[in-house]
C-alpha cells in the first residue's frame, strides 16, 4: 500500500516539474509585467500585444506557412517513398530503410552545416526554397517511418483483390491502399508539422537573412533585449492548441473502439 | 471448335519467380468445363497456389498458354479478366462497411449502353445505377445469408462472416470464374464443413466454374467434380475423386489422398502379386516379375482368426475412432494399418486378407536411379554434380587399372576412359542418407516421401537432381540430408564403344 502510493507520488512529482514551467508562463501571460515572478494584476493585455506586434505576428505566420509547406512535401515524398519500398525487392527495401533511419538520429547540426555547405557550393542563395529544403529534409524520414508500418500491417491481399474486382492499380492505390494507410500519412504529417514548427538550427542555417519564424525572431531578439512579454501569450495559445489536438485525437480513438466493441458484443 | 467445350484451358503452362532456379509449376496442362467444380489438392509449397494466381492474372507464366474460352488471356491484367477471386485472408477492405466491400466491384464497372445522340445511336460505358448496384449487392447478400449485415464494419465480423462477405464480393460481379484459395482454412472444424456444404450448393445455383485450391483431401473429395493432386510443381494425377481414391496413379497420390498401406510388390503369375512375404491374388493386369507399388486402404483389409486369412499377424496397437477401430498389425517386419468395428486386444494374433479388387497395383516411377554422367580424369564418375568414387574396371569384364590410371583389359590393350559418357544406375536402397550434412559433399532436401510398411521412400533433391531413397529411418518432408552412395554400389555402362577410348 505504501509502495503504491509512493509510487504515484512519484509519478505526480515528476508530471508536476514537467509542467511547472509551462504552467508558469500559462498563469503569467494573464498579467502585464515585464518578467515572469512580479504579478501586477489580472489582465488580458499581453494577448492584445501579441497581435499588435507585427514582427512577431509576421514570424509566427511565416513559421506556420513553412511548417504547412514542408509537411505537404514531406507527407508526399515520404509515403511514395515507403509505398516504393515495401513493393521493392528485399536488398532494395533494406538500403532504403537503412538510409531513411540515419536522418532520425543524426545530430540536426551536422544536416543543417552540410545543407548550407551544399547550397553554397552549388551557388544557391539562402530563401524560402532552401529553407522548405532544409525542413522537407528533417521530416521526410519521419513520415516514412510513420508509413512503413501501417503498410506492414496491411494484408497485402487487398491491393490484388481490388485488381481483381476490376480496379486499374491507380484505382487501387486510391481507394484501397491510401485509405489503409492514411493513418500513418497523417501522423507522419502532423509529425512533419511539430518538428518544423519549432525546428531552430536547420531554420537559422538555411533561411534568407530578413525571414524569420517564431524561434528565430525571439533568439534575435535575446542577444540585445529581454523576452517580450507577448511570448508569454503566445506560448500559453501554442499549448492551448497542443491539448486541444491531443485531447481531439484521444477522444476520436475511444469513440472508435467503443462502437467495435459494442457492435461484436451486441450483435 | 473443339475449344468452346472448355471455360478455361491451360497450356503447357510453367512458372518460374525471378530470383528462383527451380520451376514452381512446370507442365501443366488442364482443361475444365463450363460449370465444372475443380479442386487443385496438393501440400504446401506443391505450385497449387501459384497455380491458380496465373489464373487470376497476379502471377504471369514463364511458359505456356491460358486460355479463356479459347483466347490467350495470360498476358491479361487482373483487372481485365472476367474471374474473381475469394482469398485466403479474405483480403476484405478494412475501411469499408460490408455494403462498400460487395458494391466494390460493380461501382467499378462499366457497361456499354446504346444512346442517341444527334440522332444516331452510339455505345457508351457507363457506370451502373446506384438502384441496380443495391439490387445486387442484397441479392449477392442474400445468398451468402448476410442480408442484415450492409452496414457493419468489417472489424465487427465473425471469421465466418467476413468469409461470406468475401465470397459476396466475388459472385456479386457474375465472373465467368470463381477463384478459391483455401477459403475454409481459418475457419473451425464444424463451421468449415457447414461452409463446404454451402459452398457446394453455392456452386450448384450459380452455374459458376469453381476453381477451388485446398491442401485438405477431405475437402476435396467431399466437393470436387474433379480434382488435380499436385506434388512438386508437377500434376500427379486428374480423375474425379472416387476415382482417385481408388485407383491412385502413384505412390504419392495413393499416400496423400485417404489412409493407405504402400508396399513395394513383385508380379507372379496367375494374377498373383508379392507383397509382406506372401502372394496376394489380384484383378489388374501387369507384366510378369515388373516391380510395382501396391495399395491397400485400411478399410479393405479383413481382420480373421490366425490361419484364415492370406497372412498372418499382430494387433500392435489399437485406436478408437468412433465408427471403427484403427489397427496396427505387425505382417512380419512390416506394419499394416486396419479397419474394423470389431473389438480385438492388442497383441492378438490375426490373420489378414484383402479382396482381389481391392488390392490396387500402380507402376513405378522408378525401380532405380538413373543418371547420366562421364569419366574424370582420376577414374571417378562425375554425376548430380559430383565427382564420385566409383570401380571402373566393371566396364570391361577383366580389366584392371595400372598405376598411370588407365584401363587394362583383359587382352592387355589400354584405354584412356577421361570423359567418356556413361549410364549410372544406384539401386534405391544403395543410397544412404544421414544427418551429418556437414560430413557429406553432396546434401538435399527431402521433397517427398511414402510409409512403405517396414521402410520410407524419400525423394531427396540436390540443386537439380534427385535421388529415390530407401531407407528405414524417419525423416521430415524439407529435411536436409547428407546423401552417400558406397563405391561398389555405383554401376556404370559405357554409352560408346570402348574401342574408341583406345590408346
Amino acid at each position: 500500500m505504501v509502495k503504491k502510493i509512493l509510487a504515484k507520488t512519484y509519478v505526480y512529482f515528476i508530471l508536476f516539474l514537467m509542467y511547472l514551467p509551462i504552467f508558469l508562463l500559462i498563469v503569467f501571460s494573464f498579467t502585464d509585467s515585464d518578467s515572469v515572478g512580479v504579478w501586477n494584476g489580472f489582465t488580458f493585455k499581453l494577448y492584445g500585444d501579441l497581435f499588435k506586434n507585427k514582427e512577431l505576428m509576421t514570424a509566427v505566420g511565416n513559421t506556420i506557412l513553412i511548417a504547412f509547406v514542408s509537411a505537404i512535401v514531406s507527407t508526399i515524398i515520404g509515403t511514395l517513398g515507403a509505398i516504393g519500398s515495401y513493393y521493392s525487392k528485399k536488398r532494395t527495401r533494406k538500403v532504403i530503410e537503412g538510409i531513411t533511419q540515419l536522418p532520425v538520429v543524426n545530430a540536426e547540426i551536422v544536416m543543417a552545416l552540410s545543407l548550407a555547405v551544399l547550397f553554397v557550393a552549388l551557388g544557391f542563395s539562402f530563401s524560402f526554397f532552401t529553407l522548405v529544403i532544409g525542413h522537407v529534409v528533417l521530416t521526410v524520414a519521419f513520415v516514412f517511418l510513420s508509413v512503413k508500418p501501417k503498410l506492414q500491417q496491411m494484408d497485402p491481399n487487398i491491393y490484388e483483390a481490388a485488381l481483381d474486382l476490376g480496379a486499374t492499380p491507380r484505382v487501387a492505390l486510391y481507394k484501397v491502399m491510401l485509405p489503409e494507410i492514411l493513418p500513418g500519412i497523417v501522423s507522419g504529417f502532423m509529425l512533419s508539422l511539430t518538428l518544423s514548427l519549432d525546428d531552430f538550427i536547420i531554420t537559422q542555417y538555411l533561411k534568407d537573412p530578413s525571414f524569420e519564424t517564431i524561434s528565430t525572431y525571439i533568439q534575435k531578439i535575446l542577444a540585445k533585449h529581454p523576452v517580450p512579454p507577448e511570448v508569454r501569450a503566445l506560448t500559453t495559445f501554442i499549448f492551448l492548441i497542443a491539448v486541444l489536438a491531443v485531447v481531439v485525437n484521444n477522444v476520436s480513438a475511444y469513440r472508435h473502439s467503443k462502437k467495435i466493441n459494442s457492435m461484436k458484443e451486441g450483435k | 471448335m473443339e475449344q468452346q467445350d472448355y471455360i478455361i484451358e491451360l497450356r503447357n503452362v510453367r512458372k518460374k519467380f525471378d530470383d528462383a532456379d527451380d520451376y514452381v509449376v512446370e507442365n501443366f496442362n488442364l482443361k475444365v468445363k463450363k460449370g465444372e467444380f475443380v479442386t487443385f489438392l496438393g501440400p504446401s509449397g506443391c505450385g497449387k497456389t501459384t497455380t491458380l494466381r496465373m489464373i487470376a492474372g497476379f502471377d504471369t507464366p514463364t511458359e505456356g498458354e491460358i486460355l479463356l474460352k479459347g483466347v490467350d488471356i495470360s498476358k491479361l491484367p487482373p483487372y481485365k479478366r472476367p474471374i474473381n477471386t475469394v482469398f485466403q485472408k479474405y483480403a476484405l477492405f478494412p475501411t469499408m462497411n460490408v455494403f462498400d466491400n460487395v458494391a466494390f466491384g460493380l461501382k467499378i464497372k462499366k457497361v456499354p449502353v446504346k444512346v442517341k445522340k444527334n440522332g444516331q445511336e452510339v455505345v457508351k460505358m457507363v457506370h451502373l445505377t446506384k438502384d441496380i448496384i443495391k439490387q445486387k449487392v442484397q441479392k449477392a447478400l442474400e445468398i451468402v445469408d448476410l442480408e442484415q449485415f450492409e452496414t457493419r464494419d468489417i472489424q465487427t465480423l465473425s471469421g465466418g462472416q467476413q468469409q461470406r462477405v468475401a465470397i459476396a464480393r466475388a459472385i456479386v460481379n457474375e465472373p465467368e470464374i470463381l477463384l478459391l484459395d483455401e477459403p475454409l482454412g481459418a475457419l473451425d472444424l464444424k463451421m468449415r464443413k457447414e461452409m463446404q456444404l454451402e459452398l457446394k450448393e453455392m456452386h450448384r445455383k450459380l452455374g459458376i466454374t469453381f476453381i477451388y485450391v485446398t491442401h485438405d483431401q477431405e475437402e476435396a473429395l467431399t466437393m470436387s467434380d474433379t480434382i488435380v493432386v499436385m506434388s512438386d510443381g508437377f500434376i500427379q494425377q486428374i480423375g474425379e475423386p472416387k476415382q482417385i481414391y481408388d485407383e491412385p496413379a502413384n505412390a504419392f497420390v495413393a499416400d496423400f489422398i485417404g489412409e493407405s498401406n504402400i508396399y513395394s510388390g513383385t508380379i507372379f503369375p496367375d494374377h498373383k502379386v508379392k507383397i509382406l512375404n506372401k502372394l496376394f491374388p489380384m484383378v489388374d493386369d501387369f507384366p510378369l516379375h515388373e516391380k510395382v507399388d501396391v495399395v491397400l486402404r485400411p478399410e479393405d483389409i479383413i481382420i480373421s482368426k490366425p490361419g484364415e486369412g492370406t497372412v498372418d499377424g499382430v494387433i500392435k496397437s489399437k485406436i478408437f475412432k468412433g465408427i471403427h477401430y484403427q489397427y496396427v498389425i505387425m505382417v512380419g517386419k512390416n506394419e499394416v494399418t486396419a479397419q474394423s468395428t470389431l473389438s480385438l486386444p492388442v497383441d492378438e494374433k490375426v490373420s489378414i486378407s484383402v479382396t482381389p479388387e481391392n488390392i490396387h497395383i500402380m507402376k513405378r516411377d522408378a525401380t532405380v536411379n538413373a543418371y547420366d554422367g562421364y569419366i574424370t580424369k582420376n577414374n571417378k564418375v562425375c554425376f548430380a554434380e559430383y565427382d564420385w568414387e566409383c570401380d571402373v574396371t566393371q566396364i570391361l569384364k577383366g580389366s584392371s587399372i595400372d598405376e598411370d590410371g588407365y584401363l587394362v583389359g583383359p587382352d592387355h590393350k589400354k584405354y584412356d576412359l577421361t570423359d567418356a559418357e556413361v549410364k549410372v544406375d544406384v539401386d534405391l536402397n544403395k543410397v544412404m542418407i544421414s544427418d551429418n550434412v556437414d560430413e557429406c559433399e553432396v546434401t538435399g532436401q527431402i521433397i517427398q516421401m511414402v510409409y512403405k510398411g517396414d521402410h520410407y521412400q524419400y525423394l531427396v533433391r540436390n540443386e537439380n537432381d534427385d535421388f529415390i531413397v530407401e531407407n528405414e529411418w524417419t525423416w521430415n518432408e524439407g529435411d536436409i540430408v547428407g546423401v552417400t552412395i558406397n563405391k561398389e554400389d555405383i554401376k556404370l555402362k559405357l554409352k560408346g564403344d570402348i574401342k574408341q577410348y583406345e590408346l
